[in-house]
């Protein structure tokens, strides 16, 4: 019983259920949208029962796409293993396999033995006489070859198993930064500076580049100064720093209306709230909308991200009960008490991802045996020649047909040689 | 020399040439006129050098590869096709095969021609010399399958019917094994492509893999070949379950490059 259960654990035909199952899974995750609050897909699908049962909505890691993964690691790496024995045997130099019955002839008609054995010579073959039969060679090819599937198996588990691990202890997250603002990474030890964020543009007045100059430093002491930029990101004891996204951080004054001096000076984002205590107020920063109109919805729109004609929309509330909301321009003043509210000016802040993975050099070793054994599993795969006086038999288990073909054309290519010398 | 008109009219000439192209094999094949086979040959051969120069005279106008939109991706993926299918037509001298893979090349022309098709600079995340790479990989892997799933589509026709001597499809065992080792190259070059893009993405967005629509399409083209490869190991299969599949991936190759964009937005979409 056990061990019926292990060959069909360890089958090909497992495997192949697996692989289908898989595609038709992910296929789910790909036409519905993913990890939205439950409500979503009870308001929008009439089988949200099953899409929330099957855990459609977070398809790639839900507990069924696991258990598929885990089902499918096992069930290839034991039919992997299983495979080794016969390959090895397959290796071994004294391995030759026996032509089918009907296996064509490819002899050509002006060849002879001592001109046919020097010419698969030199095509890279390793000629020997058969121990069993004399006067029959054998001629192998890329022996090495068999191989190929196995590494190629063994290419796909690494990369499995070091995304899971790799992901499992993989740090990420999202912070942004404002030109002289600093960000610690404690556990690496170092921290990052944003000296500059600017953004180029082309004529047409679509966006070229954006990029973030950034300072490392190990104990306040600068290390390096490096420049991110889309496509490249920066690279600092294994974390790597990500140019992703940017927004504007507009500066705020408060002044006191009868003195006129700057009793607070802060950056804001936009939706960001400050409480300014000596009023009560909180003063929340609703957008900043450089070169705006006001779009068909009644909100405003941002036409470019150049500081043209900028202006702020704002709310206050007054022990939290709702005041007033304005739009007003960098000129403008807002008196409310005795305090005049402005906001002069604004500056782009820059949005940072940062990943630290090691699984991904694991992944990408992984990505290199499956190439590796591909190359060989289609073109280095081992290759047999059968020879007796008057009979050759091509041999593959990979590729009859097309290694039949290809000694066909050297054969003609053979005959006609032979042809120009007679 | 203004290359814009040039290229517009040169494609225009070479979607002529592919459309004569795909009636005359038609007609070969329900005429058995050799000489129509040789005919459609030639147009073909002759579009694709019309094809080849309007894809010269867009990269001279915009100083890169056409790689970079829906437009460009169609007409480089047209050029793939008919670059493959001549290859194997000039190894294996399987003439027939082009009034199934022709008709492919000007259909995916056909929607080339109603994209939009101006030139405009690479945005942020395109700019990258993994894209050559990429996209390169791509558009030879999904040519390759195209050939294969003409031959798939032969082998299905035709499996049964081989004691007719007349027909001018070739051996259905050969549709068999070329197929096989087609698809053999368009797996490994999609193998490339999955993995150059994950590199990419890791140096763009971060991470290498992200479940992107368009990622999990080309993973399940992906899977779907290589259930084909292993249905073609074991021996009873192989034949009509694997030409099935082929011709399936193929479908697949076909969504993930053009209803992965329209149907299912994600960050990949690059219109
Ligand atoms: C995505 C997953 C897989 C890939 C990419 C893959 C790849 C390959 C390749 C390229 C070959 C050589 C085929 C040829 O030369 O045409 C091969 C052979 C083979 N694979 Fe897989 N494989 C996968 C999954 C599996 C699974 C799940 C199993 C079984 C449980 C399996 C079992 C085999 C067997 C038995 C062979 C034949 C080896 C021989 O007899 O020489 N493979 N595989």
């Amino acid at each position: 019983m056990i061990s019926r259960i292990k060959r069909w654990l360890f089958s090909l035909q497992f495997g192949i259920f697996l692989l289908i199952l898989m595609a038709v899974y992910v296929t789910f995750g790909t036409l519905l949208p993913q990890n939205l609050p439950d409500a979503f897909y009870v308001e929008n699908y009439a089988w949200n029962t099953l899409v929330l049962l099957l855990g459609f909505n977070k398809a790639y890691s839900s507990w069924i796409f696991r258990v598929i993964m885990v089902l499918f690691l096992i069930n290839l790496s034991g039919c992997t293993l299983k495979m080794i024995p016969s390959l090895q045997r397959r290796f071994h130099h004294n391995y030759f396999p026996s032509p089918t019955l009907n296996a064509e002839n490819l002899w050509p008609d002006h060849a002879t033995l001592a001109t046919m054995l020097p010419l698969l010579k030199k095509k890279g073959f390793t000629v020997s006489e058969s121990p069993d039969e004399p006067g029959t060679y054998r001629a192998v090819r890329h022996r090495f070859g068999v191989f190929g599937p196995t590494i190629t198996h063994i290419g796909i588990i690494t990369i499995i198993l070091s995304s899971f691990v790799g992901n499992y202890f993989a740090q990420e997250g999202f912070f942004n930064l404002m030109p002289g603002e600093t960000a610690s990474f404690h556990e690496e030890n170092f921290s990052v500076s944003l000296s500059d964020f600017y953004i180029t543009h082309r004529e047409d007045g679509s966006v070229e580049q954006y990029y973030s100059d950034l300072m490392v430093l190990e104990n306040d002491i600068p290390i390096k100064e490096e420049t991110i930029w889309v496509n490249k990101p920066l690279r600092h004891n294994g974390m790597m720093l990500y140019q992703t996204s940017f927004g504007w951080a507009s500066k705020l004054q408060i002044r006191e209306t009868a003195s006129g001096d700057l009793v607070q000076e802060s950056y804001m984002r936009d939706e960001e709230t400050i409480f300014f205590q000596p009023a009560h107020l909180n003063i929340q920063l609703f957008g900043y909308y450089p070169d705006f109109q006001i779009g068909m919805d009644g909100m405003p729109l941002t036409m470019t991200q150049e500081k043209r004609n900028p202006h702020y929309a704002v709310v206050l509330y007054h022990f939290g009960e709702f005041v007033d909301s304005f739009i007003m321009n960098p000129d403008q003043r807002f008196t409310y008490l005795d305090y005049e509210i402005s906001f002069p000016d604004s500056v782009m802040y820059t949005g940072l991802i940062f990943r630290k993975d090691y699984g991904y050099y694991a992944v990408l070793l992984g990505c290199l045996f499956l190439l590796a054994g591909l190359m060989l599993a289609f073109y280095f795969y081992p290759k047999y020649i059968y020879i007796r006086d008057g009979v050759l038999h091509a041999i593959s288990r990979q590729n009859s047909w097309g290694f039949s073909m290809w000694l066909k054309r050297q054969m003609s290519q053979f005959n006609k040689k032979e042809g120009d010398i007679q | 020399m203004n290359y814009i008109v040039l290229e517009e009219n040169l494609f225009t000439i070479a979607f002529v040439l592919y459309i004569v192209a795909s009636l005359s094999f038609f007609i070969f094949l329900a005429s058995s006129k050799e000489k129509l086979g040789y005919m459609a040959v030639s147009v073909s051969l002759l579009g694709f050098f019309v094809h080849t120069m309007a894809m010269g005279a867009r990269i001279i106008e915009s100083g890169r590869l056409p790689f970079s939109n829906q437009y460009e991706f169609a007409n480089s993926f047209t050029w793939g096709i008919v670059l493959c299918y001549l290859i194997i037509h000039f190894y294996y001298r399987f003439t027939a095969v082009g009034a199934f893979v022709m008709p492919l090349a000007f259909l995916m022309m056909g929607y080339a021609s109603l994209l939009p098709r101006h030139v405009r600079p690479l945005m942020p995340a395109l700019q990258s010399n993994w894209l050559a790479i990429h996209v390169g990989t791509a558009v030879v892997s999904y040519g390759a399958f195209a050939v294969a799933a003409g031959l798939s589509f032969i082998y299905l026709i035709s499996f049964n019917k081989k004691s007719d001597k007349r027909s001018l499809l070739p051996d259905p065992d050969a549709c068999d094994f070329l197929s096989y080792r087609i698809i053999a190259f368009g797996y490994l070059m999609l193998t490339l492509v999955i993995i150059t893009g994950a590199i990419w993405a890791r140096s763009a967005w971060s991470r290498y893999w992200g479940w992107d629509p368009k990622e999990t399409w080309s993973l399940i083209t992906w899977i779907i070949y290589s259930v084909y490869l292993h249905l073609r190991y074991n021996r009873g299969w192989k034949g009509k379950p694997a030409a099935w599949f082929a011709v399936i991936g193929f479908v697949a190759v076909i969504f993930t490059f053009i209803g992965v964009n329209n149907l299912l937005p994600g960050i990949h979409s690059y219109r």
